[in-house]
């Protein structure tokens, strides 16, 4: 089935965004080199780092995603962006084994602005090791991000982050 | 994808070349090329798992067989090297991977065989062997042209046409 031509629009929003990133030194040279965006129909499947499945699937169909990721932080923060960038519904996804819940990922409906989880998906490349160290990678001082954004708590920090590169980036992608 | 068959298609004519050339010693020339095969079976193999490995899983295979094939001929070429091409006898082992190449040929396409001259004629060389490892490798290139027709790349972003 040939792909949706939207769908091949929004990946290479992405794709541009992942250079971007890439250039900004935000990503680890092995999570860069596992990154691609397959597509067939109106379906995309998103690898999103290099651990074996650091994935996300997109439906533009019935306009859900869903984003696999084992790092509870991090889920936590993506749950966090797309709810607030993409407009969608989210919900971790929760598996139960041996009488113990654990969160593998974070599924999303109704995602009303796509573009926006596109470019959030740009940023769950490298997340967790961003988030295990800050300093290294936006700086010492976080001049990255304009000395903003020192939050204590991960998810919170990041989000910031991300809102913040956002804002200076689209506007070099326009 | 382009350049990978473009590569692809200088070592099939490079094979044709050597096996065409049967009185000629085998020399480094020969290993060289057969590594290269081995390396673009590699490249074309992972080219189609990462397209769709489900949908071309039986032409993997009969890729992962030229692969093979060429590293056993890898291996005749080094034991008989300065040997002529046509009197360079190939052994038994290297003729059952050939075979091996032929069945998945077979799985894949439903077509008898992929080789010319395997158990047809003896004794089986090394130059009729190169014959035939470039005519299953050129199988394989001719699959990747047409899967290359049916897929497209841009940076990062891969869909299907």
């Amino acid at each position: 089935m040939s792909t949706n031509p939207e769908l091949i629009r929004l990946c290479k929003v992405w794709d541009r965004l992942v250079g971007e990133l890439f250039r900004m030194e935000l990503y680890s040279d092995e999570d860069f080199e596992a990154l691609k965006c397959k597509m067939e129909g109106d379906e995309a499947e998103l690898r999103v780092g290099s651990a074996p499945g650091h994935l996300t699937r997109v439906n533009l169909r019935d306009g859900s995603l869903e984003y696999y990721d084992e790092d509870e932080v991090v889920n936590e923060a993506v749950k966090k962006l797309m709810e607030d960038r993409a407009k969608a519904k989210c919900e971790f996804m929760v598996e139960e084994a041996e009488g113990e819940e654990y969160v593998y990922g974070v599924r999303c409906e109704d995602v009303k602005d796509l573009e926006g989880a596109f470019k959030v998906l740009a940023f769950t490349t490298s997340m967790d090791i961003r988030m295990g160290d800050p300093s290294e990678w936006y700086g010492p001082k976080f001049e990255k991000l304009d000395g903003e954004c020192k939050i204590e708590d991960p998810a919170e920090r990041e989000v910031c982050a991300v809102n913040k590169l956002l804002k200076k980036l689209e506007e070099r992608l326009k | 994808m382009d350049e990978l068959i473009r590569r692809a298609k200088r070592l099939e004519e490079q094979g044709r070349k050597i096996a065409f050339e049967r009185e000629r010693p085998i020399s480094a020339t020969d290993e060289d090329w057969l590594r290269k095969v081995i390396y673009a079976t590699i490249n074309i193999g992972s080219s189609l798992e990462e397209l769709a490995a489900e949908e071309y899983y039986k032409w993997i295979t009969f890729i992962v067989y030229v692969r093979r094939a060429a590293e056993e001929l890898e291996k005749v070429a080094t034991y008989h090297r300065w040997t002529k091409r046509m009197d360079a006898k190939v052994d038994e082992r290297t003729k059952r991977v050939m075979k091996e190449m032929d069945n998945s040929y077979r799985i894949a396409t439903g077509k008898e065989r992929c080789t010319w001259l395997l158990n047809v004629i003896e004794p089986y060389t090394f130059s009729a062997a190169v014959n035939d490892l470039t005519a299953c490798f050129h199988k394989a290139i001719e699959k990747m042209e047409e899967v290359g027709k049916e897929w497209a790349v841009e940076g990062r972003c891969i869909w299907r046409r």
